[in-house]
């Protein structure tokens, strides 16, 4: 039953997103043109199609848990392989690195205005590295302070981007470092 | 034809001017180094170059990637050949052959091999090219907004069939990006469609941070969950490269000739890519090759068949690219996405208003695959110490060229945020299986094909036959189903040969 739901689960996400947001297309307010087209009809096949699809996978996938579908690429690889390249190595999987990753990106976008691009980044680089189990420290911290030296250097001094550089006490540092790069 | 090649000398001088000459220079070293290094594919290095063509002009930003698109089907050959590590999946055919020869004591026999079939491969596909496109280019100067609109919902549905793993899977991707395209104010009544309100989502989401979300950040993330855990080195790391003497190559013609051809349809049919190419190149040498029985066992035709086609592909998917604006890969989306920065959009007209750049692009074609030659000859052994970098470190640094890549178009955070968005997305697509390709081609391609369906509602008073009484749109309509139809066709014989047959 868990297989069957976990198979279930993306098209039942899908379709019920749809669902909501087809009610939110089919409420859109415009005055209309003559016999134009609104601007709901692109909207609203789109979402009719995506829920026929996810209807019909859902069916074909009660009717018949274990159908996996082959798509033409993996026809011609399958046609093409020797036979002892056919089966593939299971790979191991770490969900709380995944979890990490995510929670790590979204901090650093959360904290780039307060902390501002030099420290922000720093601490990005070197978490980053050592959740991806890396463990040298030295090297770590080299790649993450040269890593940002040339991030900063390169799009605020050489493409002119303006990076944020933090609130205080945060911006200091970045203004000093402005300033013993040469950018203005 | 004198025109076409006077058009093209004068493109070969432009791509001669330093600022064009040093994009393509860099294209080429960017885009071998992506191929070898491992947790990087050529889409997302692609995508991650994307961002520094925004201060650049329009000629040498296309130059630049496309140079960086011819290297990258043959960087991927190297550790194939050396490590058994496919740099990219185009690659995976060249472990059979490739490999094989190199264990058995030939690696530098193996990648002469290879470096002259992705030099004949790639002048091939760009002679190819260049004697296409204007052809293609007058036939689609004809065509109105139902044509349109039929080319670009054959792209959609050539893009979904061919792909791996399940149709449904594909068409959802591809409908959730052409919806993501819908997400703003509408150009015509200036109605918010899906914006629940937010300031962000009334801008629209631009295909940009579907793009690097999607392929660099959802790439990073489906890594790390495997602990980036790249195969360790192993196999030959003796590096030499010898070059096979033109009466060696001269007896395998056929293998060339046969897989130039795939290659180049390959890549003119959009979903095709490279990676088909290579597979169906290789499998028509087990075909009709004089030596089928030795396949696999370390022989030059298995290591020329995948090369040539994948790099034959090339010129293949610039034609409807230049022709039509129809991007047929994830590579070729980009660059699509490039031009439309610059604010260019490719199809028939450009061949009349921008015949410079077009020759320009044309002629890097060639000097691309001559510089891809060189550089794979002399510069081999400095490339593939990359292979040595953690991967932990490669990815860190992917990350943060998405983040600041996509910051610096609008110079606002909210970029991020969407790059964070898709690039959730892109590792949920990874690993429910849905294809990303079709997503970001209907993100692209989505308000092309709104606009040309509504202009032809608005032109023919909702006369939605007009697409199936025009000859062409006809056809190409005919060649939609077909599309759809032959992957339920061939799965509906597969479940009658999976049925047991009756005593």
């Amino acid at each position: 039953m868990v297989p069957r739901f976990r198979a279930l689960l993306p098209y039942l996400i899908v379709l019920a997103a749809a669902a909501a947001l087809l009610w939110n297309a089919l409420h859109l307010v415009f005055t209309p043109r003559g016999d134009r087209p609104g601007p709901d009809v692109w909207p609203r096949a789109i979402l009719m199609l995506i829920i026929v699809t996810c209807a019909v996978r859902v069916v074909t996938l009660i009717r018949k848990p274990a159908a996996k579908e082959q798509g033409v690429l993996d026809e011609v690889i399958a046609g093409a392989a020797p036979e002892s390249d056919r089966a593939a190595a299971p790979t191991r999987t770490y969900p709380l690195l995944l979890v990490a990753g995510v929670a790590l990106t979204i901090a650093y976008v959360a904290l780039l205005g307060t902390l501002g691009f030099f420290v922000d980044t720093v601490l990005y680089i070197a978490v980053m590295i050592r959740a991806g189990r890396y463990r040298r420290w030295p090297v770590i911290a080299a790649t993450a302070l040269g890593g940002a030296l040339a991030f900063m250097f390169v799009f605020m001094k050489v493409v002119y981007l303006s990076l944020p550089i933090g609130a205080a006490p945060f911006s200091a540092a970045s203004l000093a470092l402005m300033r013993w790069m040469g950018i203005r | 034809m004198l025109d076409v090649l006077h058009q093209l000398a004068g493109g070969f001088l432009h791509v001669l001017a330093p600022v064009n000459f040093l994009a393509l220079v860099v294209g080429l070293v960017v885009g071998m180094l992506v191929a070898v290094l491992p947790g990087l594919t050529l889409v997302m290095g692609v995508v991650l170059a994307l961002p520094f063509t925004y201060g650049m002009s329009i000629t040498p930003s296309i130059i630049l990637l496309t140079a960086m698109y011819v290297s990258g089907t043959y960087g991927g050959a190297i550790t194939s050949i050396l490590f058994r590590i496919p740099g990219e999946p185009m690659d995976v055919p060249l472990l059979w052959d490739g490999y094989a020869m190199a264990r058995a004591g030939d690696p530098a026999q193996a990648l002469g091999w290879t470096l002259f079939a992705a030099l004949t491969g790639g002048l091939i596909t760009a002679t190819i090219m260049v004697t296409l496109a204007v052809p293609f280019a007058r036939v689609a100067l004809t065509f109105d907004s139902p044509e349109y609109f039929a080319v670009v919902l054959f792209g959609f549905t050539s893009v979904v069939a061919l792909g791996g793993g399940s149709l449904a899977n594909a068409l959802i991707s591809l409908f959730f990006g052409m919806l993501v395209s819908t997400v703003g104010v509408d150009e015509i009544y200036g109605v918010d469609r899906f914006t629940f309100g937010s300031d962000i989502l009334r801008d629209g989401i631009g295909y940009l941070p579907v793009m690097v979300g999607a392929y660099g950040l959802g790439e990073v993330l489906v890594r790390l969950e495997q602990g980036f855990a790249s195969p360790p080195l192993s196999g030959n790391a003796r590096v030499a490269t010898r070059i096979p003497r033109l009466a060696e190559a001269w007896k395998l013609r056929g293998t060339f000739g046969r897989s130039s051809l795939v290659g180049v349809l390959c890549g003119i049919v959009p979903g095709a890519g490279a990676t088909i190419a290579s597979f169906v190149a290789y499998g028509v040498e087990g075909q009709y090759g004089k030596r089928r029985r030795e396949l696999g066992s370390g022989i030059a035709e298995g290591i020329v068949a995948p090369q040539v086609a994948s790099t034959a592909s090339v010129g293949g998917h610039m034609v409807p690219l230049l022709t039509l604006g129809i991007p047929g890969s994830g590579a070729t989306a980009v660059i699509l996405g490039a031009f439309l920065l610059h604010g260019v959009q490719p199809g028939p007209q450009i061949f009349q208003t921008q015949s410079a750049l077009v020759y320009a692009i044309f002629a890097s074609v060639f000097l691309g695959v001559i510089g891809m030659g060189l550089l794979g000859y002399f510069a081999i052994r400095p490339l593939i110490k990359v292979l040595y970098l953690p991967e932990a470190i490669v990815s860190v640094f992917v990350v943060l060229f998405c983040l600041i890549g996509a910051y610096s178009e609008h110079n606002n955070v909210s970029d991020l945020w969407m790059i964070v968005v898709f690039g959730i997305v892109g590792y949920l697509f990874e690993r429910w299986r849905f294809p990303i390709a079709p997503m970001v081609l209907g993100c692209i391609l989505g308000p092309v094909a709104e606009t040309s369906y509504l202009t032809t509602m608005i032109s023919y008073r909702n006369d939605w036959t007009v697409f199936f009484t025009r000859p062409v749109s006809a056809a190409l309509m005919a060649l939609t189903a077909l599309a759809l139809i032959y992957p339920l066709y061939r799965q509906l014989r597969r479940h009658r040969r999976a049925l047991p047959a009756h005593p």
